[in-house]
């Protein structure tokens, strides 16, 4: 993060500069600035209420910032843009499964209708085991637990391509296991070259995955 | 202790809700009546100068049987408020209350076959030979509705209780087109008959059926929960939520192949297998409704009816436009979903359409462009984003009355394309003109 602008390769990373939010007639924050180039992993921490969640949509192009500016990948970001969506996987509080579907079914899904995914012979061995989830492939994704809908939720973002990674509370339902499983998974988004912001209040996740911190409290 | 003011007002109040009921059940049965005591009118509307077919009545009666069984036997009155659950369960017990309620339920549906098939009767004042046979035919099915719904049912059984309740709706367009005699009405009451004594075995008590004291509370409160999302659909006339939920898929592979999108759409019906019955019913029903009431306009029957039935084969795309958190797991482009969501929409209403032809609806081109506007009406309203209940945009009208202008124009996207597109097809303009205008509204449904 302290690369001067000169230097900066707009292509690679999501620059925040002196953005703002406000809910209502309070300032959430104001003044934010943040640089996170590919292959690196910043952590958005704060108590709730604090707006971490809000900038995340605003990442992901779902709402404007108050004041301020973001790009990302040198473009202004926009969820309703096909091409955008390609570029962002995005874990919210909106995500959701086909309750009708299992598991493997919605790996199928994701790994074949995504250009540039690469689909996988065997979903369960190559993602749903290393996520626990070998023993529910063929369930349906409306009798799984809490934390097993999270993990194939989880699987779902980073199974298929992205260059940013944007995770809201990903931890919530997660157990221990679950946690030391998702802070490798996003070792290795970061390791493959993407880019990630995580909104977490989870220490252990924070400090096992993420390369800087930004607190909005 | 009640003192004499509160027991005056508690009288009050009671009187208060009897009144209100007395005034509501007078004037439904005033608007009840009335078709009765206008039979000539009626009849000049929707028969005309034309012979209804002798046996028009008893198809009427076949068809509500049919549909009363169906909706009796998906037994949505095994619901309890969690609430009382949580805080009352032990004043007043759930099993009574769902015994009840069954009787209501059951009571309410074929008190309006016995008055539909009453005015049928009275309508086409056809041969009077079937009489005894569609009493017996009634009282049958009746009571096997009745046992049937006591009866736990696994899903399995539930298909097979869907499956045999449009054997009715069959027998009853059969007659209408008179390739069965009145006297299979005998038939299906001696089968209705066994079949309810074979069930009573292990229904439970009078008030207190199986299905009510087997259920367990997550049931009820699912249960719960399916009826406040259908009131609500109701309120806002959502027809998309009003749709059959979808079923497991157990085909464990079926997205592990080429074309996807495809495959995706396909599993989106294949999980709503539910409504595919819905569709055949409805085949049957619009063949039964064109033989008795011949003066109603063919294509608008076919339009309306063909919409009900194709929409539940878009109601995966319906899905992903309102969710957009299930939309991130497909890659696919938006104009891919669509154009191969109405593609097979398409072929799905071709059959359909065959169908009722084969039942002896005229394949007149206007028949055939209200099956395309159907279509196309289906793609646009399951192409419509979520209510957004942020904009109501009230709006008061010149006679002073409060109207949700907002959320009826969301409300209308699908339905107002097969409206206009039916009007121009029965409209006064050049015969050489009516496709080119239906064609270009259904384009612009399809791509819009």
């Amino acid at each position: 993060m302290g690369e001067t602008s000169a230097q900066v390769n707009l292509a690679d990373r999501v620059i925040v500069e002196r953005v703002g939010l406000r809910a209502g007639d309070v300032w959430l924050f104001r003044g934010l600035d943040m640089d996170v180039p590919a292959g690196r992993s910043v952590a958005l921490t704060g108590p709730n209420g604090s707006g971490k969640s809000t900038l995340l949509r605003c990442l992901y192009g779902m709402q404007p910032p108050t004041e301020g500016r973001i790009t990302a990948f040198g473009t202004q970001p926009d969820e309703r843009s096909a091409e955008f969506r390609r570029l962002v996987s995005v874990l919210m509080d909106d995500s959701a499964l086909f309750e009708e579907f299992s598991p493997r079914q919605h790996l199928d899904l994701l790994l074949r209708s995504f250009p540039g995914a690469t689909p996988s012979a065997d979903p369960v061995a190559d993602w749903l085991a290393p996520a626990g989830l070998d023993h529910r492939a063929d369930v349906a994704a409306g009798s799984l637990s809490a934390g097993q809908r999270r993990r194939l939720l989880l699987l779902g973002c980073v199974a298929r391509p992205h260059r940013l990674l944007l995770l809201d509370e990903p931890e919530r339902a997660l157990d221990t296991a679950g946690l030391d499983w998702l802070a490798g998974v996003i070792r290795a988004r970061t390791e493959a070259g993407a880019a990630v912001v995580i909104a977490s209040h989870s220490e252990r996740l924070i400090d096992a995955c993420a390369d800087d911190e930004v607190n909005l409290g | 202790m009640i003192t004499r003011f509160g027991l005056l007002i508690r009288l009050g109040r009671g009187l208060y809700r009897i009144s209100d009921a007395v005034l509501i059940t007078v004037g439904l049965a005033a608007l009840a009546s009335s078709p009765f005591y206008h039979l000539a009118t009626v009849r000049a509307h929707l028969i005309g100068s034309t012979v209804a077919p002798p046996f028009a009545a008893p198809a009427v009666l076949c068809l509500g049987l049919g549909l009363a069984l169906r909706s009796l036997l998906r037994r949505d009155f095994v619901w309890q408020d969690p609430a009382k659950l949580t805080w009352s369960d032990g004043t007043e017990g759930r099993i009574g209350t769902i015994g009840r309620r069954l009787w209501g339920s059951w009571a309410v549906r074929f008190v309006l076959v016995a008055y539909a098939t009453a005015g049928g009767a009275a309508l086409f004042a056809g041969s009077p030979n079937w009489v005894s046979a569609g009493l017996a035919a009634f009282v049958a099915v009746a009571a096997l509705a009745v046992v049937a719904a006591r009866r736990t049912a696994s899903v399995r059984i539930r298909w097979v209780e869907q499956l045999a309740s449009l054997i009715l709706p069959l027998v009853g367009s059969l007659l209408a087109v008179q390739l069965l005699p009145s006297s299979w009405l005998w038939g299906v009451a001696a089968v209705a008959l066994v079949s309810a004594i074979a069930l009573l075995f292990r229904s439970g008590l009078p008030l207190r059926p199986a299905v009510a004291s087997q259920a367990l509370r997550g049931e009820l409160v699912e249960q719960y929960n399916v009826r406040l999302v259908r009131r609500m659909s109701v309120a806002f006339l959502d027809l998309l939520s009003l749709l059959p939920g979808p079923s497991t898929l157990t085909w464990s592979r079926l997205f592990a192949g080429p074309a996807i999108v495809l495959r995706f759409v396909l599993g989106g019906v294949f999980a709503r297998r539910a409504g595919l019955l819905l569709s055949l019913l409805l085949v049957w029903a619009v063949a039964v409704v064109h033989l008795v009431f011949p003066l109603l306009s063919t294509p608008w029957l076919v339009g309306i009816a063909g919409y009900f039935a194709a929409l539940p084969f878009a109601a995966v795309l319906a899905k992903l436009n309102q969710q957009p958190g299930l939309r991130r797991w497909l890659g696919c482009t938006d104009l891919d979903l669509r154009l191969t969501t109405a593609g097979l929409v398409v072929v799905v209403m071709a059959i359909w359409l065959a169908l009722v032809l084969a039942f002896g609806v005229p394949a007149d081109p206007q028949v055939l462009l209200a099956a395309l506007l159907a279509s196309a009406a289906v793609i646009r309203t399951a192409t419509r984003p979520a209510f957004d209940y942020g904009n109501v945009g009230i709006t008061t009208t010149p006679d002073g009355n409060m109207v949700p202008f907002g959320l009826v124009v969301q409300l209308v996207r699908g339905p107002e394309v097969l409206l206009i597109g039916l009007y121009v097809a029965n409209s006064s303009l050049p015969p050489n003109l009516k496709p080119v205008v239906c064609l270009a509204i259904a384009a612009f449904a399809f791509i819009r």
